[in-house]
């Protein structure tokens, strides 16, 4: 039966069928699987700078790759315990729910019908995004809502192109879509006026523009047209994971505003003074095992990448070639989104 | 029981009722295993998402389709740029290769051999490769407002091809009417010029004077009723060219690039098919006086065609499976709207899969329905 179920699958060729077919009845505890198995199965975005990139010795980096490492080492101990599997917008989902990854890094919009439809469950967020347009100075254009018949190069499989169709909408203009991959071939037709302007998340906007040989010759806009909360997913009825999850996110989060950093962490584990860091980092109580993880799980995490501060700067921040500024990924007494609830 | 299996009319009848008795069962149980999967990970399933507001907009659409129509039109609007660009690229690619491939038999070796050798290269690049070297052709192109124009009635830019829309007025109803008259007219003399061929071996030409009659009755038709078309040309304003008609880079790019790698198969084939037709039947036609060009086209293209038309077949359906190739450069056919957006929008990955598959499917049988009647056309009539 194995078998023809496995001829099937490779008929169809669609991966959905593959996954399900070969594990469909046993549906056991994710975190329990990844322990089994000995490593996690991380999915990250294919090429995105300061997200997740191959960088030096072809090791991948930023702030997805980084994620996988916090949460390797919350589970394992050890930052390498995992696997990084690329997947494209198209797939992401389908790679989820039929098992190729134990959790969806890639940056990924939380939206309400994806929540309620695809069999996914949303963990956390990662990073505050929105969408904007990236234009040539020269048409003299201020605002987004100048753009009235303009052609717009959209990027496929994203939910921009839902997102201008609504902003277009709303305030009664009309426009061209152009539908061209991500990447070299966007910014040439914009540079070459296929298009004349193009639209995406403002943080993958702002690398865009300084691929540019000439960049103060564009701009971006000021506006922006959509909430892109990038979050972390992983698939439905699967608790324990997503607990594991979310409070790994939350402990990178939180080690920022008790001011524990990377190279500080070890510091603050032996010698706690504050009561809270000493349930963070597994001084105290018996924290990461009401998870079913080490008690140390935290400082693990903490120790294999900093805080989410740490974390930020270093791949996307105004100090890196994304020139990022934290904007609404500032902690919540800075005036941010970036919020993690109590540990107690 | 056993009788049935011993006569061999009736075994075969149930072997095949036996054969598809398993082949549905095998297709149930696939698709009632995926049903309840994806119940159990609590995935909507079916196609009640088609009637769902699209909420995007797509490019070069050759309906009326906004962001509000369904997902249902904007599959017929990908469908729609597929069929367009399949017709197109297999009409140019069908009269270039056969050009290329009757060049190709030139007695002349510097002919021969340059056609051979620009065969071989078109035809071991990939066709992705020549769609992308065409887009970035077109993209060359100058920028919309230094457009280059053609008596500011055509202008060409790297945002398309831009030509003036032709207004139809009540005068056009008339000399539409003529012209299908006059082409009637044309094809009863026709009939009648080959009835006397058969009846009295007599040959009368009536291709050049039917042109004549044809053209020049429409033309003179068309001054006398005034002019009926007029022009409305496109108008550069704000970002872009208002009115007439857009040819998109997209297109054009898909067009020419896959003209041009199809027209190689098509003239390898057509290449095939003369040199099947054996000499033998040459040289009695030229023994009879024949000369070389009715000979061509009297003699050796019927038979050639007999060997031609199945393979063009494959060729055929070939470019239609091609053209999903668009989504690469952005041409909103059936793979880049179905395929991909609403794909992603709604995440019913299986839905617009199979919605393809069908769509791309029956596009198929009708093409493979249509060159078996050409080829019933063209085989042998048994006598």
């Amino acid at each position: 039966m194995i078998k023809i179920k496995t001829i099937l699958s490779a008929i169809t060729s669609v991966t959905l069928l593959t996954g399900m077919g070969a594990t469909a009845p046993v549906f056991a505890d994710t975190l329990d699987d990844v322990k089994k198995r000995g490593f996690l199965r991380c999915g990250t975005g294919e090429a995105k700078a300061g997200f997740a990139m191959p960088g030096d010795n072809n090791q991948w980096q930023g702030m997805e790759i980084d994620y996988c490492k916090a949460l390797s080492s919350a589970v394992f101990g050890d930052e390498t315990k995992f696997e990084v599997v690329p997947v494209t917008s198209k797939v992401r989902f389908t790679s989820l729910t039929s098992r190729e990854i134990d959790v969806l890094v890639k940056g990924t919009t939380w939206t309400y019908s994806r929540d309620a439809k695809l069999g996914v469950d949303f963990a956390a967020y990662w990073f505050f995004d929105g969408q904007g347009f990236l234009i040539k100075k020269e048409l003299g254009v201020t605002s987004a809502k100048q753009l009235n018949g303009a052609t717009i190069c959209i990027s496929p499989g994203t939910t921009s192109e839902k997102n201008v169709a609504d902003f277009f909408r709303t305030y009664d203009m009309k426009y061209k879509p152009v539908v061209i991959k991500a990447g070299p071939e966007t910014l040439d037709a914009l540079q070459k006026g296929r298009c004349d302007v193009i639209t995406n998340d403002l943080s993958a906007l702002a690398s865009d523009r300084q691929k540019f040989t000439n960049p103060d010759d564009f701009v971006v806009l000021q506006d922006n047209i959509a909430k892109e909360p990038l979050s972390l997913y992983v698939r439905q009825n699967d608790s324990r994971w997503k607990d594991v999850i979310t409070w790994t996110r939350n402990a990178l989060v939180e080690a920022e505003e008790l001011g524990i950093t990377q190279e500080n962490v070890g510091q603050h584990a032996k010698h706690p003074i504050d009561p809270r860091v000493a349930r963070l980092l597994g001084a105290k109580g018996a924290y990461g095992e009401m998870l079913g993880l080490p008690n140390t799980w935290a400082h693990d995490a903490i120790s294999a990448v900093g805080n989410y501060g740490e974390i930020f700067e270093r791949n996307v921040g105004e100090q890196t070639r994304m020139g990022l500024t934290r904007n609404l990924n500032q902690q919540w007494y800075d005036g941010g989104l970036v919020f993690a609830p109590p540990f107690r | 029981m056993l009788m049935i299996l011993r006569d061999e009319r009736k075994r075969a009848i149930f072997d095949q009722v036996l054969f598809l008795v398993i082949v549905s069962a095998f297709i149930y149980y696939l698709s009632a295993n995926l049903i309840e999967n994806l119940n159990r990970l609590g995935i909507s399933t079916g196609f009640s998402f088609l009637w769902q507001e699209a909420g995007y907009q797509i490019g070069g659409a050759l309906i009326d389709f906004d962001d509000t129509d369904s997902y249902a039109l904007a599959h017929i609007v990908g469908l729609l740029n597929t069929l367009l660009a399949t017709f197109l690229i297999i009409v140019s690619a069908s009269i270039l290769g056969f050009i290329i491939g009757i060049l190709r038999m030139s007695p002349n070796p510097l002919m021969t051999n340059s056609i051979r050798y620009v065969i071989e290269v078109i035809r071991n690049i990939p066709s992705l490769v020549h769609i992308v070297i065409w887009f970035s052709l077109a993209l060359h192109l100058p920028p919309v407002r230094q457009s280059f124009d053609i008596y500011n009635t055509v202008f060409i830019s790297n945002r398309g091809i831009y030509l003036p829309d032709p207004n139809f007025e009540s005068g056009m109803w008339g000399v539409l009417f003529l012209f299908i008259c006059l082409l009637a007219y044309a094809f009863f003399r026709k009939r009648k010029a080959q009835q006397l061929m058969r009846e009295t071996g007599k040959y009368q030409a009536t291709f050049l004077s039917n042109t004549l009659i044809i053209w020049g009755g429409t033309i003179c038709a068309y001054l006398l009723f005034g002019l009926p078309i007029t022009w409305q040309a496109p108008t550069l304003s704000g970002f872009d060219f208002d009115g007439g008609i857009t040819i998109a880079p997209e297109l054009f790019a898909i067009w020419i690039a896959l003209s041009i790698y199809f027209s190689s198969h098509v003239a390898e084939l057509v290449r095939g098919g003369v040199q099947s037709v054996s000499k033998g039947q040459f040289e009695a036609a030229s023994a009879l006086g024949v000369r070389y060009s009715i000979t061509m086209k009297m003699v050796v293209i019927p038979q050639a065609m007999r060997v031609i038309v199945p393979p063009l077949t494959n060729v055929y359906q070939n470019i239609l499976k091609t053209t999903s190739l668009g989504v690469a450069i952005g041409y909103a056919e059936m793979t880049a709207t179905t395929g991909g957006t609403t794909l992603n929008l709604t995440g019913q990955a299986i839905e617009c899969i199979l919605l393809m598959m069908v769509s791309y499917g029956i596009i198929s049988l009708i093409i493979a329905a249509i060159m078996d009647q050409i080829n019933k056309h063209v085989a042998i009539v048994e006598r």
